[in-house]
């Protein structure tokens, strides 16, 4: 059996923020249907690294590599501009917190989830909107609500929508950063299913950045724990939740899963 | 007291400008500065270019981009026109001409062919334009974008990638609400293959008009400070969907006045009772085709 | 240290008679297993000291000790769950020899999506998920087509007697014998080389504690490696071809007892 070759790999980054060290020395890859999750307080260096990951941050020191669906090596932050941005809408996939970062509130769902077919040379209204309906239904959201503005629609429906707008184009690799956060507990169950479905069936890597050990053992397949910019410790998730070994693992275990 | 036409038909003569200012008003370090960004302009269709807009003895929204532009360009042997939604008697356009009447003592003509330049608010002529013309357009919003995109820094950059998906998003809404592609003035074009452009209000109905137009386009922002450019016989394009193609306004009755069935129409309300009717936005044109049909002048009151 | 630990070379049981040829499926050796407890000053608790034994392709063996020997600790190191001090765990599937105690994250991985089933004490899982897809889940994630995944699903709850009414809600309110049940479907609807059970009867009645021993007793029949902590004699003595006896640390190693019961 042949071995993919990893799709991102990030060797030695490092972020300063003038005196202040926002990220340290993290290596990692991360392989195609992998989920990695990245957990630590706030303040931790998680955003700091899941921004240089995603290209949206240049590091101090070190380097991304993108495997692209062609097996090409693209260093993400050695990238013109316009081809970082064109590879962040079409294979590359960000979902934010909070879903009013990600969506364009002002125009309708359909428009949201199109938005990236249309970057791409959708012309074809009829088309645009058959796949748009496709992509509601993926994400649970009811066919009649296509022509609504996010605003009209609940925070757990904002962040489905925000996922099918990203998930359209079919990219290879998505980032995340605390896609639950701010949810109802039961909305929570309800996305965190979704998520797990979507990157099953299709294939996707996903780096997750979350403080909730309990959404980062159902998600991810591996973590890495950040503690003051480093990461202290990483493995299975399961294992590393399970058998935390560096002190601050052990405290975050502690604090939140008796909580 | 003169009435409108007569104060056109008076006006019209070349005569010495007014003493005390320089020619076309602007000074001749600030003319030169525009033309600058407009030789740019024309270097790259559609591309807006920055420029240190003057105040003008105007407010803005009177024209201060477009008459920035004419005054850089103008020279003592043009004749200009000047119209105002196709109008060559309104507000607008009767102070504008008088303005550069005045400081310039140019030749004026509300005739489309004898023109040099024409300066215009929303419309385009409806006589076909020549190689030794130029249109200058007053712009109020320069930014296709900004529907979408408040960020100046970041429409920028949207041109600057030719990241475009933001504008077709704005066709699809438009599809979506109305059922067709409502918007019908400023109807976003690409210019050359490359930029998309606010052709400025004007009726989508003028939008074919741009294209491989043999006159040189030139628009100016006043308000906004910028200014851009369609090159003579440039490809200009509407933009739209694939199963919803550009088309422009057609109406059912032909113009009321002359007659013409393939001009743009303006409804003129009659009275109180709601009569209208359908009339040529173009008055020249209207004129022309109803002195060529040998029809009197009909009176405006 | 302890000289009476596991006799490895053990005398064949039954499955290594039918496989005579063939290396241990699971070898383990010299097992260690610390905690150290950095919230309270760093308290270490030793959990398994130099544990070894191993099972061969069919055979059941049971880990067998009063509590707090370490069985659990043993089972969750077999699944890479925890991760050992020393020692090595070697599992021999699908053609490769993977070191659990050393391997990566990855590697377990792949071993556990190809080689390992686990029914554990406790279901954990998302809350709104329907019990159906949770028992189709492993097969899902291990490529199996969805219809097919779908249909050993309703089989095996079929088999254990799970009502069909509550097949499409989730096992969150479900009573103790049923999530138990919908857990040991879980872990048995693939068909993996190796099986690893923690107490998968203890809440369950005689008649669903039969069939469990039925499906324990077909798994090893079709060449799988049962590893088992079993809170009933009865059950015990049912399935496990060997049992291994748990001591707590220091007090004496780890011993293989061969034969049923």
């Amino acid at each position: 059996m042949n071995e993919p070759l990893p799709v991102l790999e990030a060797e030695s980054l490092t972020r300063r923020y003038g005196e202040r060290l926002g990220c340290r020395d993290v290596s990692l890859k991360l392989w195609p249907g992998e989920v990695l999750g990245i957990v630590g307080e706030s303040g931790s260096g998680k955003s700091t690294l899941l921004n240089m990951l995603s290209g949206r941050m240049e590091p101090s020191e070190g380097r991304v590599i993108y495997r692209n669906a062609c097996g090409t090596e693209l260093d993400l932050h050695a990238l013109s501009e316009g081809e970082r941005r064109r590879l962040l809408r079409t294979e590359l996939g960000y979902v934010h917190q909070n879903p009013r970062d990600g969506l364009r509130m002002q125009v309708s769902a359909g428009a949201n989830i199109g938005e990236r077919l249309m970057a791409a040379g959708g012309r074809n209204y009829g088309k645009l909107r058959a796949t748009a309906l496709e992509w509601l239904e993926k994400v649970e959201i009811a066919a009649p609500r296509i022509d609504d503005i996010p605003a009209r629609y609940s925070g757990g429906m904002q962040q489905r929508l925000q996922i099918a707008r990203n998930l359209v184009t079919g990219p290879r690799l998505v980032f995340m950063d605390e896609p639950t956060g701010g949810l109802d507990v039961s909305v929570q169950a309800r996305l965190l299913d979704l998520l797990r479905r979507l990157v099953r069936d299709m294939g996707l890597a996903v780096v997750l950045v979350t403080h909730d050990l309990a959404v980062a053992r159902l998600l991810s397949h591996r973590l890495m724990v950040m503690y003051h910019g480093e990461v202290v410790e990483q493995g299975l998730a399961d294992q590393v939740l399970d058998d935390p070994h560096h002190p601050y693992t052990q405290l975050l275990v502690s604090s939140i899963l008796q909580g | 007291m003169m009435t409108l036409q007569q104060d056109i038909c008076n006006d019209t003569r070349k005569k010495t400008p007014l003493e005390g200012y320089n020619f076309a008003y602007l000074d001749e370090s600030t003319k030169r500065m525009i033309r600058r960004g407009l030789l740019k302009a024309v270097a790259v269709p559609g591309y807006q270019v920055p420029f240190a807009g003057r105040e003008m003895p105007m407010p803005c929204g009177w024209g201060t981009g477009g008459i920035q532009v004419t005054a850089s360009v103008i020279g003592e042997e043009d004749v200009l026109k000047v119209i105002d939604q196709g109008s060559d008697d309104t507000t607008n356009a009767v102070s504008i001409r008088r303005f550069f009447a005045g400081t310039t003592g140019v030749e004026t003509t509300t005739h489309t062919a004898e023109a040099t330049i024409i300066q215009t608010r929303h419309r385009i002529p409806e006589h076909p334009l020549n190689e030794n013309q130029i249109l200058v357009y007053q712009v109020p919003l320069p930014e296709p974008l900004r529907w979408l995109e408040p960020s100046e820094k970041e429409t920028r950059t949207l041109h600057a990638l030719e990241e475009y998906g933001l504008m077709n998003v704005k066709i699809y809404e438009d599809i979506m609400r109305h059922g067709a592609i409502a918007m019908s003035f400023d109807y976003p074009v690409r210019v050359n293959g490359r930029y998309i452009m606010s052709p400025s209000p004007i009726p989508r109905f003028d939008n074919p008009k741009m294209h491989q137009c043999p006159a040189l386009q030139l628009f100016g922002a006043g308000r906004e400070k910028r200014l851009y450019a369609i090159p003579p016989y440039t490809d200009v394009k509407s933009l739209d969907f694939e199963d919803y193609p550009f088309e422009v306004q057609r109406w059912e009755e032909p113009c009321a006045l002359c007659g013409a069935r393939h001009t743009y129409l303006d409804e003129v309300v009659l009275d109180d009772t709601g009569r209208r009717m359908f009339v040529c936005s173009d008055s020249d044109a209207c004129a022309e085709n109803r002195a060529r049909q040998g029809m009197t002048e009909v009176s405006h009151e | 240290m302890n000289t009476t630990n596991n006799a490895l070379p053990s005398p064949a049981s039954d499955a290594e008679k039918a496989h005579p040829a063939e290396l241990p499926v699971i070898e383990v050796s010299g097992l260690c297993k610390e905690f150290i407890l950095h919230q309270q000053g760093g308290t270490r608790i030793e959990a398994l000291r130099d544990v070894s034994f191993h099972v061969n392709a069919g055979e059941c063996v049971a880990l067998y000790g009063p509590s707090g020997s370490g069985k659990s600790t043993m089972l969750k190191a077999l699944y890479g769950n925890y991760l050992p001090t020393s020692g090595s765990i070697l599992v021999r599937c699908s053609g490769r020899e993977t070191d659990i105690a050393h391997a990566s994250p990855r590697e377990v991985s792949r071993l556990r999506r190809e080689c390992i089933s686990y029914v554990s004490q406790f279901l954990r899982v998302i809350p709104r998920v329907s019990t159906l897809d949770l028992v189709a889940e492993p097969l899902l994630a291990a490529g199996c087509k969805e219809e097919e995944a779908l249909r050993r699903a309703r089989n095996l709850l079929q088999r254990l007697n799970l009502p069909e009414r509550l097949w499409n809600l989730a096992p969150a309110t479900f009573s103790g014998g049923e999530q138990q049940r919908v857990n040991i479907a879980r872990g048995f609807c693939r068909p993996t080389p190796v099986l690893l059970l923690d107490e998968p009867t203890a809440s369950l009645d005689a008649m669903n504690r039969k069939i469990v021993v039925e499906l324990i007793r077909e798994a090893c029949a079709r060449g799988c490696a049962v590893v088992g902590i079993f809170h009933d004699d009865d059950t015990r003595t049912a399935v496990a071809h060997r049992s291994v006896i748990m001591h707590r640390p220091g007090e004496q190693g780890a011993s293989s007892l061969h034969g049923k019961g």
